[in-house]
């Protein structure tokens, strides 16, 4: 378990990483946290020519809340985040449950979100909530948003030349409500699914429902609950439950079946929905 | 007499006693086989077959050859040697060698076809992955069920199934013909791997001058690696040096002697420059011994009123890719079969047994070795019939268990408990979980919720006697030697290494307890063939205690009796007169401390003017008569049917290992197993995909049981002495690890069986818990 030979870059500047990842192309990785990429490189699953490490970057540790939510650096550690708190109710339900203090210690926000687990907590985190990726590459800045940022497991619409340098999640208003479920075999593990709902209820009606699952697909899902509306009761739950667990598509991998993520998306959806929408329910930033 | 302890003066035995070893093991002070690389040695990194099986068509070592830092690179062709064969005889076992690295054919993805030996770790492996191996692939043979329809794994066998045994009662029929029910069912247990923190690892470095090997490994068996290397490299035993350090656990795995250790021992010798290899988590998952794995078919007879009549299995073992090592091939199978009956009265038994070569690892032995998986089978099934008749399954039990009076009782499979509290440990475990309140079936939040309650019996501390009683051929005694300095130093030297059971302190305890001195005063010495006496089987089989601490006691004595001729010497005493109390021979005329003693000993001329041997050293040999110990475990979960998800919410275990030397060192065995015994129900699954391929290379999906998996366990102990071993020491390291999996599993299968879902199987898998068909779970 030694990763296979590589070479390793320590810039300091966004320019010269970017001029490192435009030189070597797809034979280099950016190295963050290194929480998921090292053990694969370990195990030569991963063998990257070039390891450009981004942590003495300068600028890219800084947390700002802008007009569109807050923005976190590229390596803004995950700890740090669920240690100070977000102000986005879902990342701060989803992040006790990504991994364990020590690779949360070490592993970053945008790393997870660029790693494209289908699993993982945080790029189905990035869709519920509406967020969106900054990226720089040496021909410029583009804004990628969540719906558009995932191509399939380990895989999304950043080239190979391009940079992530900070992700947006919209903060929550005063009448946002989320919740995140997820299960897994054991505490800790990535899980066979997850379940992140954030709905806006006002005056008892609910008129916005976000639902995206991790582990369904081979990228983030969206249900498709668009338009939907209704008194914020738990009947609502068990229509969406029910609209989720019939439209996914999940499959049979060597981790569980398709009939198991169908069961746990339909049991995960309603019980997340259910914390939500019922009164009694304390929803941090509610009124 | 002299040395016989009393109880007032034998305080340091039962003493709950903090362990000598762990200050310096969590400070990162213990010595492990890494921590000591030869001088100019060279790493080890091996090639290993990416397929379950292959004729090897050719190997290209030419590029890895030229690679950077490479100094050798090694097949079969360039080694060699006599492979490794199994030294236990079992009539009817097929043994089938395995060679240190394969070389017409490989039998298993992971098996070693090439050996590199570089500068560094990383460069042995960068320049393994330049190793060309020309495979033309086989089928691979994955189905125990189907192995026998498969061309045999070795040319020269008739067929896969490489043992095959029938044994029965004489009124086994008749008690089935008369039986009022008959209860049948087909269990498996997963195949596992004992994942011990330290991987293996061995160093190796021959001398050519005196034409002697010097051994490092991380082994529970010196004495066995020894003979066995010495025999695969055709060298004289006595040539061949083994040393233990600290062992980073075994549970099994570190019996066997490894392909990889004979590997090692013949680079060095062939090279002329030591090396060292390092085991990687990946190759210990993939390429490492694993252990289970069975499928065992069951039918009880029982009468109307529950009475147990007959038992009778069917076990078919998955032996793995060779019958190589400790009967491994058997072992698993053949043991299950022997203990069918564990702790119940069951008049008549019969069995078959059968073991199959398959393209997986081979199976080795792993704590609750073939036990575990005939006594899982054995509590679902009974579990299954007290659903059946309507009965608790508590009480079914207590019905049909050993009773005080029953004891000795022989099983009809040749076993004699000797002693034991079955029924007193199967109330005490329920009262702990508070069993008679738990409803199985649906609770008031949509879980489910059940108890299990799996009372053992162990077949403990394994002398040959102990072996012979599960129809097992099998040397297994051991001498050891006592010694005390001038200084009164005590220092205790034994064959067998602790791979973290804390041999230090609590054989320093028995020692302690003839002597009636502080067991810090005892130093206990291991880990080195060429100065510990002999240990014929090793660290295995819960036998340390037992073996070891009997052979202590009875060295310890003997050394007691020298100090009593120069104690009664320096007191004017008879030796028959001194007793010992607190660190000192006491006689009627006054009492001197056995510092003093010793020193006399040495260094006091009219004391060795009176005795001619006033020599402080004892030896002592032991091969106990056979002990079974016993106890119960018993666990509630609950079930998410939303999930599939199982807590182990609440668990007890009440353990009797007779004579307790440490009960926070019992404490911790019982913790340790029941983890592990957690895993096995739930979680660890070291199972092969329909191609062969294993689907475990990491811990990654390997799930161990992590801490947050586990509840409070309640632990208590009672005390049934062995009456025929020495002390009355019964053995007890397997313990939690029989009994747990068959807790998990009846509760799991109590609280789903009102979903109409049956267990019969572990691990069990969170997705057989949820029925894709019923409307959704809340």
């Amino acid at each position: 378990m030694k990763p296979a030979p590589f070479d390793y870059a320590c810039p300091s500047t966004i320019d010269e990483a970017l001029g490192l990842l435009a030189e070597r192309g797809a034979a280099a990785r950016v190295l963050a946290g290194g929480q998921s990429l090292l053990p694969r490189m370990a195990l030569r699953q991963d063998r990257p020519g070039l390891l450009v490490d981004v942590n003495r970057v300068a600028g890219l540790g800084t947390r700002t809340t802008t007009g569109q939510g807050l923005r976190l650096g590229a390596t803004v550690r995950q700890a740090a985040v669920l240690r100070a708190g977000s102000g986005a109710g879902l990342l701060d339900a989803a992040l006790p449950w990504v991994g364990s203090p020590g690779t949360r210690a070490r592993g970053t926000v945008v790393g997870s979100l660029c790693f494209a687990d289908p699993a993982a907590e945080l790029p189905t985190v990035l869709l519920a909530t509406g967020g969106s990726l900054e990226v720089r590459s040496a021909g410029g800045n583009r804004t990628v948003e969540a719906a558009e940022l995932y191509r399939g497991a380990g895989r999304t619409a950043l080239a190979a030349d391009e940079l992530a340098v900070a992700v947006t999640v919209p903060l929550d208003t005063a009448d946002t409500r989320s919740a995140w479920l997820e299960f897994g075999r054991r505490p800790g593990d990535l899980p066979l699914v997850g379940v992140g709902v954030v709905v806006r209820v006002h005056a008892g009606v609910v008129d916005a429902v976000r639902v995206a699952c991790a582990g369904v697909h081979d990228v983030p899902w969206a249900v498709p609950v668009a338009g939907l509306r209704g008194a914020g009761d738990p009947a609502l739950a068990q229509e969406i439950a029910e609209i989720a667990a019939r439209e996914c598509r999940p499959t049979d991998d060597e981790r569980t079946t398709a009939a198991h993520r169908r069961v746990l998306v339909r049991t995960l959806v309603r019980r997340a929905l259910e914390r939500v929408l019922r009164p009694d329910t304390e929803v941090p930033g509610a009124a | 007499m002299v040395g016989v302890r009393d109880a007032d003066a034998s305080s340091s035995l039962g003493a709950r006693l903090p362990r000598f070893e762990d200050g310096p093991l969590v400070r990162g002070r213990g010595r492990f086989t890494a921590d000591v690389p030869p001088a100019r040695c060279l790493h080890a990194g091996f090639v290993r077959s990416p397929h379950p099986h292959a004729l090897v068509d050719g190997v290209d070592v030419a590029r890895a050859m030229s690679a950077p830092g490479v100094v050798s690179v090694l097949t079969a062709a360039d080694l060699p040697h006599i492979p490794l064969v199994d030294a236990v005889a079992v009539p009817g076992l097929v043994r089938t060698p395995q060679p240190a690295l394969a070389g017409e054919r490989v039998r298993f993805v992971g098996e070693a076809v090439a050996m590199v030996l570089a500068g560094s770790r990383a460069l042995a492996e960068d320049a393994a992955d330049l190793v060309e191996v020309r495979y033309a692939v086989l089928p691979p043979v994955v189905d125990p069920r189907t192995a026998t329809a498969l061309p045999p794994l070795d040319p020269t066998l008739s067929s896969n199934e490489v043992y095959r045994g029938e044994r029965a009662t004489p009124g086994l029929e008749a008690a089935f013909a008369a039986a009022d029910h008959v209860v049948e069912g087909t269990f498996s247990t997963g195949r596992l791997t004992a994942a011990p923190m330290e991987g293996r690892a061995c160093s190796a470095t021959f001398d050519p001058v005196a034409g002697a090997l010097t051994v490092r490994s991380s082994t529970q068996s010196p004495h066995l690696l020894q003979r066995k290397i010495a025999t695969c490299l055709g060298m004289d035993l006595a040539a061949v040096r083994v040393l233990v350090d600290d062992v980073g656990g075994g549970f099994g795995q570190k019996i066997p002697a490894s392909p990889e250790e004979v590997a090692v021992a013949l680079a060095a010798r062939a090279v002329g420059r030591p090396v060292l290899w390092v085991e990687d988590r990946r190759e210990n998952t993939v390429a490492g011994p694993q252990g289970k794995d069975q499928r065992v078919e069951l039918a009880l007879a029982l009468d109307a009123d529950g009475t147990f009549r007959a038992l009778r299995c069917d076990v078919l073992g998955d032996a793995g890719a060779y019958s190589f090592n400790s009967a491994s091939a058997l072992i698993e199978a053949y043991l299950a079969a022997g203990l069918l009956p564990g702790a119940y009265r069951i008049p008549e038994t019969g069995w078959r047994v059968r073991s199959v070569l398959t393209t997986k690892a081979p199976i080795a032995p792993y704590r609750g070795v073939g036990w575990t998986g005939g006594h899982t089978a054995r509590e679902l099934l009974i579990d299954r019939a007290a659903r059946l008749l309507g009965r608790d399954p508590l009480d079914l039990r207590r019905q049909n268990l050993i009773r005080p009076g029953d004891l000795p009782y022989t099983t009809p499979t040749g076993m004699t408990y000797d002693s034991g509290s079955h029924l007193a440990t199967i109330e005490r475990a329920a009262k702990l979980v508070d069993a008679a309140n738990v409803l199985p079936g649906p609770t008031a939040d949509g879980h489910y919720r059940g108890v299990g309650i799996s009372p053992y019996v162990e077949p403990s501390g394994w002398g040959s006697a102990g072996a012979a009683e599960s129809s097992w051929s099998f040397a297994s005694h051991d001498s050891v030697r006592v010694e005390m300095a001038a200084s009164g130093a005590v220092t205790a030297v034994v064959g067998t290494p602790s791979q973290g059971q804390g041999h230090a302190t609590s054989l320093a305890q028995v020692v302690a307890s003839v002597l009636t001195c502080d067991p810090r005063r005892v130093r206990v010495v291991t880990g080195d063939t060429a100065g510990t006496p002999l240990s014929t089987a090793g660290t295995r089989a819960s036998r340390v205690a037992t073996v070891i601490g009997g052979a202590l006691l009875h060295a310890t004595e003997r050394l007691a009796e020298k100090l009593a001729l120069v104690a009664g010497h320096l007191l004017g005493a008879d030796p028959g007169e001194i007793s010992f109390r607190d660190g000192r021979a006491v006689a009627p005329s006054g009492s001197v401390g056995l510092a003093e003693i010793a020193t006399a000993a040495v260094a006091d001329p009219a004391v060795r003017a009176a005795l001619p041997e006033p020599d402080l050293t004892a030896t002592a040999f032991y091969d106990p008569p056979a002990t079974y110990s016993n106890g119960c475990v018993a666990v509630v979960v609950d079930v998410d049917p939303g999930t599939g998800r199982v807590d182990v919410v609440d668990a007890a275990v009440v353990e009797d290992c007779g004579t307790v030397i440490n009960p926070m060192i019992v404490d911790g065995q019982t913790l340790g197993a029941f983890a592990q015994g957690v895993g096995a129900a739930l979680y660890e699954d070291a199972d092969h995909a329909a191609d062969g391929v294993p689907r475990a290379t990491s811990f990654a999906d390997y799930l161990l049981p992590t801490a947050r998996c586990l509840p409070r366990v309640a632990l208590e102990h009672l005390e049934s002495p062995a009456p025929h071993t020495r002390g009355g020491i019964k053995g007890m390291g397997e313990s939690a690890m029989i009994a747990t999996p068959g807790a998990v599993a009846c509760a799991v299968a109590a609280a789903v069986a009102p979903l109409g879902i049956t267990v019969t199987h572990t691990p069990i898998r969170p997705h057989e818990l949820v029925d894709p068909h019923r409307g959704p779970a809340r």
